[in-house]
């Protein structure tokens, strides 16, 4: 008889999965808000991979023009990449201090990443500057246009990234730490360490690689 | 803004640009993005229409 109980209780066979179904029901918005962000943070690097791959093909197409090794300045790549390390970071503190509601320093720890994320951005304008100015802008060949398009849609990301900072900043301030910001925050978060993600890939591959060529 | 950004025309770059990020803003700045319909608001609905289109329905025969 208590076999047969149990079978009743348990139509699906779920056995010794007995805490999976406690949880009928949908999952809580912060469970579905971050799914979907990701969904979306992975179709973005899957546009990135295809940048990645054309700029691999091309990598080696410089028309007669300068190569990678005699374009990049590693000490300036280093410390962009430092930046972008460190921005990381603080957007960790800063999502720390959102989770225990600590005004001040979410403000000083979104400061910080700004502050470093627009660092960023400025040795990456400098750098394009200096290769427009000695003619290795990206209609010189096919290898540096697969540069350009590559670590220029990262340097677009990183833009819009510090916007929407900036914006999280604003809200936090105007709307304080309600359910909705904190996802907010969550998946603002998620943005930004996927760019320092695909940062590090590009590092690697571009200028790494590069340098050796 | 991406039409203008092909096509060169900057200024419409511009004016693309500031629009989505206002867009963007004034849209994180609502206070009730959401609202529930009850199941009975919905059930009712649906009774409505059903019995219209049975009301149709036996009306065409």
């Amino acid at each position: 008889m208590a076999t047969v109980v149990t079978a009743h209780a348990d139509p699906h066979h779920l056995g010794g999965l007995g805490a999976a179904a406690e949880h009928a029901g949908p999952a809580s918005k912060r469970i579905v808000t971050g799914y979907g962000f990701w969904i979306f943070l992975l179709s973005d690097i899957v546009m990135f991979s295809c940048f990645f791959a054309s700029y691999a093909v091309l990598s080696g197409q410089t028309a007669g023009g300068p190569k990678a090794s005699e374009l990049f300045d590693l000490r300036s790549v280093a410390a962009e990449t430092g930046c972008l390390l460190l921005s990381s970071f603080t957007c960790g503190l800063a999502t720390i201090a959102a989770d225990v509601r600590e005004k001040t320093l979410y403000q000083l720890a979104m400061a910080l990443t700004c502050a470093l994320g627009l660092a960023f951005l400025s040795l990456e304008a400098r750098e394009f500057a200096s290769l427009v100015a000695r003619g290795a802008g990206p209609t010189r060949s096919a290898f540096l246009t697969a540069f350009f398009s590559l670590v220029g849609c990262h340097g677009l990301h990183v833009s819009a990234g510090a916007l929407w900072l900036l914006t999280m900043m604003a809200q936090v301030t105007a709307k304080g730490f309600r359910a909705d910001i904190q996802r907010r925050i969550m998946c603002f978060a998620l943005f930004w360490h996927a760019l320092d993600i695909i940062w590090v890939a590009l590092f690697s591959v571009v200028y790494l690689l590069g340098a050796g060529q | 803004m991406g039409f203008a950004l092909i096509w060169h025309i900057w200024w419409m770059v511009a004016a693309g640009a500031i629009g989505a990020f206002a867009t963007f803003v004034v849209f994180a700045w609502r206070d009730h993005d959401e609202y529930v319909i009850p199941a009975a608001e919905v059930a009712r609905i649906d009774q409505v229409n059903r019995a219209e289109r049975r009301a149709l329905m036996s009306g065409a025969v």
